[in-house]
């Protein structure tokens, strides 16, 4: 109690002084703020980035409206300290603390995670250190919070392994209630924050770092992962729910600018089209779609219960959806109803058609993105995204005669059996494009490119592939600088420290963790702001530790090596991902599975029928 | 219809600025399904309009926003569908209706009252009293706003005056001009007054014409 106190006293007295305080003090509308005694479990919810930006995350709202379902538990939330914040409370020796009852992490039953991608490694160390907990899991005791991670980027988690008790593989919204009953009933017991971990560890997608041993071989490839405790439990499958859980009907509403500031309502999960070198279409499987009706309703409770006028669909492919006409058309009457913006993002050519265009007639015009991520047809046949130019050429001039101005187009640099041609055809392709838009829409049409390097993740038929090498990506990224200049198209291109960056942290193995432990020792932090990122404290941090990014990055893979990653089971078989990956090799293309059955291995593993699971939601 | 509600504006959401408080009006609007009129153009607005902004952290006792609604309702039934859709530290005082050809409150609002509590209470309470005789007395403050333009403050201040009835810590209470074109800023004075930004809380009491 005194705790949170001091706390108050150090904002009312501080607040006033940092930028935007208003990313430190809660009090949003729907916010569930419990008497701290009232409940036996307690869990923190951490996103690793500023309010701003950690405010939307889709995940850590899903988890804050099921734990705070619980009559016995409750979630309050945590980002990350912007710097002049993180100054003032080391200054002022205040720890970290939630929004909710401004309590210090310390006093949580739980602390989990939420880390979508890599570069937020270095915040993870930073807040458990402002938030006065050991940073290494093997030094933490009895008193500490167990502390969990998941998202996305914990499908590898070993660069992160020695700073979690625990990793929650797969879809948190199918196991958080399991996690809640352990502790709630372990604490009740008495049981010590060891036991209690030893009982997370039955949990089905609960994995343990602590209990396996790695080996290695002499070129520092893995040899073998073993798991001391459960010998017989050789990886941990990853959990998903069969049907796709109701959405938070009571989103909190900031009370300050965050990004993405909108209802999003996910309407489909998965994606069937198996793009090479896209994890989510991997870790994500299988496609679970949401009925129509859920949708309406709870968009309508959602405007009603928040009072937000932007709405937004979330899936990986929107398009795809099977009866996205009929969706759009019920959104577009909602939206008149209550007069809102819509947007829809994600959306394939393939299945973009006229019919839908003219559903979205009539609406503001946005921007309109098209992802055509490598510049030949050829290309696109490696990596399994087979939109040839013609029909990327033909979107284009519909949409254009359809009003819009603005388009926007991704592309990729660094993919295997790349050529300088493929580059040329990124610049050819692009000033087609923009002659359409200047021909159909005269002065008002914009288009903006950006341009990413490839990296090869894990889980994906390109998980064996080198990262393109410096030069070769420096030497394309300035080809196409010189040959769009002049053009009035607007490129941006990614850094390529930051994408090497992230190339290591997604492929690395249990060595990185001493490594990142030194990065943020020498000042990382933020690592994912242009502002904040310094590769210098990473190549401190390598050399330091006598590790060689290089082995994590450029070098091919031969499809005998074991992965760091391998005990950590998708549902989707190594068989699958090597076939696709000979397949690319011959530029050969896989279809859409959901036509034909690709056996990527979900279903068998799963016990579970595709077409089947795809439609629980919507036969119910 | 256009209505005038006067609200107060304390706890967490003192935070909030004024940019960001329109759309927090927009949106508990929405949630108590009151339909609010927008603005005729290519971008339409929600026509929502608040009064003299508050410096973002201080508290508002009398803070006043007018709000054009759609159709005709009784002020009862705004009050009751307002009900628990204001975040928390947003209360109503008052609502009323107002001549839809009335002026904004920017152009008539002349002056604001702050009452500024100290947050610490090591400075005696006569020391306070002969700084603020002293700051009072002079021809002239010269302040720089934060785009770097000096300007003095003095003439902005109407009074400063210290409020000490015996309770634990002294107030002071501070009147400024608050016209859209000469307006003084409560921490201003009170940097006049030789207190750092983490000594004090602002409260305003109201804006008056």
């Amino acid at each position: 109690m005194r705790e949170s106190q001091t706390i108050k006293e150090f904002l009312d007295r501080n607040l006033i002084t940092v930028q935007k305080p208003g990313r430190y003090v809660g009090g949003e509308f729907n916010q569930i703020v419990k008497k701290w005694d009232s409940v036996s479990c307690h869990v923190a919810l951490v996103f690793p980035d500023i309010y701003d930006i950690g405010f939307p995350n889709l995940g850590i709202s899903i988890l804050y409206d099921i734990i705070n379902k619980h009559d016995d538990a409750l979630a309050e939330r945590v980002f990350a300290p912007w710097m002049d914040m993180e100054k003032l409370l080391r200054e002022n020796e205040v720890p970290l603390f939630t929004l909710e009852n401004k309590k210090p992490l310390n006093q949580f039953d739980l602390i989990g995670f939420s880390i979508p991608y890599e570069t937020l490694y270095t915040n993870v160390l930073n807040m458990l250190q402002l938030a006065d907990l050991p940073i290494w899991a093997s030094e933490r005791l009895a008193s500490d919070p167990i502390i969990i991670a998941g998202g996305h980027a914990t499908f590898n988690p070993e660069p992160m392994h020695a700073f979690f008790d625990a990793f929650v593989v797969g879809e948190g919204e199918e196991v958080i209630d399991e996690i809640i009953n352990v502790i709630k009933h372990d604490k009740e017991k008495g049981y010590k924050r060891e036991q209690i971990i030893d009982h997370l560890a039955m949990i089905d997608g609960i994995y343990i770092p602590g209990y396996f041993d790695v080996e290695y071989n002499s070129d520092k490839t893995i040899r073998s992962y073993i798991n001391k405790e459960q010998p017989n439990k050789h990886s941990i499958t990853k959990r998903f729910s069969k049907k796709l859980p109701t959405p938070p009907q009571y989103p909190l509403v900031p009370n300050i600018n965050v990004v993405h500031d909108r209802i999003v309502v996910e309407i489909m999960r998965g994606c069937s089209r198996g793009c090479r070198f896209c994890q989510a279409g991997m870790i994500m499987r299988p496609i679970r779609e949401r009925c129509i009706d859920e949708i309406i309703l709870s968009m309508r409770n959602i405007v009603i219960n928040t009072g937000i006028s932007e709405i937004s669909l979330l899936s990986l492919s929107s398009s795809d959806y099977t009866d996205i006409k009929e969706l759009i058309d019920k959104v577009m009457e909602l939206s008149d109803e209550f007069n809102l913006a819509f947007s829809l993002p994600s959306l394939r050519i393939e299945s973009f058609n006229s019919d839908l265009m003219d559903s979205l007639e009539g609406k503001r015009k946005g921007n309109f993105t098209i992802a055509p991520e490598a510049g030949s047809d050829m290309l696109r046949s490696v990596i399994n995204k087979p939109i040839p130019n013609s029909s990327v050429l033909e979107t284009v001039q519909n949409i254009c005669e359809k009003g819009w101005n603005n388009i926007k187009l991704y592309f990729m640099i660094g993919f295997p059996n790349e050529s300088m041609q493929d580059i040329e055809g990124i610049v050819t392709l692009c000033k087609k494009v923009n002659d359409i838009g200047k021909k159909s829409n005269k002065g008002r049409f914009k288009l903006h490119l950006s341009i990413n390097t490839f990296i090869p993740k894990p889980h994906t038929p390109f998980e064996w592939v080198g990262l393109g090498k410096k030069e070769q990506i420096i030497e394309k990224t300035n080809y196409l600088r010189e040959n769009l200049k002049n053009s009035r198209i607007q490129v941006d291109f990614s850094d390529f420290n930051s994408s090497y960056l992230e190339s290591v942290l997604s492929r690395g193995d249990r060595k990185l963790s001493k490594v990142i432990y030194s990065a943020w020792e020498n000042g990382a932090k933020f690592d994912a702001w242009k502002e904040c990122s310094n590769f210098e404290n990473w190549d401190k941090a390598f050399s330091s530790n006598s590790i060689d990014p290089d082995f994590y990055t450029h070098r091919s893979r031969e499809t005998t090596e074991i992965f760091p990653w391998d005990h950590i089971n998708i549902g989707v078989d190594k068989e699958f991902l090597i076939k696709e990956f000979d397949l690319s090799k011959n530029m050969q293309t896989s279809i859409d599975c959901r036509h034909e059955c690709l056996v990527c291995g979900i279903q068998t593993n799963f016990q579970i029928n595709c077409s089947k699971i795809k439609s629980v939601g919507v036969e119910e | 219809m256009r209505v005038r509600i006067s609200y107060q504006k304390r706890l967490q959401i003192r935070y909030t600025s004024t940019l960001d408080l329109q759309s927090i009006w927009e949106r508990s609007m929405r949630r108590a399904s009151i339909k609010v009129e927008y603005s005729k153009g290519f971008h339409p607005q929600p026509r929502i309009q608040l009064g003299v902004p508050l410096p973002l952290g201080c508290i508002g006792l009398d803070e006043k926003v007018d709000i054009w609604l759609k159709g005709s309702l009784s002020i009862e039934e705004i009050s009751r569908k307002l009900q628990g859709k204001l975040p928390e530290g947003l209360e109503i005082n008052t609502i009323e209706e107002i001549m839809p050809t009335e002026k904004p409150l920017s152009s008539i609002i002349q002056f604001s009252e702050y009452e500024v509590y100290l947050l610490n209470e090591e400075t005696p309470i006569k020391d306070i009293q002969n700084r603020i005789t002293k700051v009072l007395n002079q021809k002239e403050i010269i302040r720089t706003k934060r785009n770097g333009k000096k300007y003095d403050l003095k003439p902005l201040i109407l009074s400063i005056t210290l409020k000490d009835d015996n309770e634990e810590r002294p107030s002071i209470l501070i009147k400024l001009l608050s016209q859209s074109n000469r307006t003084g800023r409560a921490d201003e004075v009170m940097f006049a007054l030789g207190f750092s930004i983490t000594d004090f809380l602002v409260e305003r009491i109201g804006s008056f014409t």
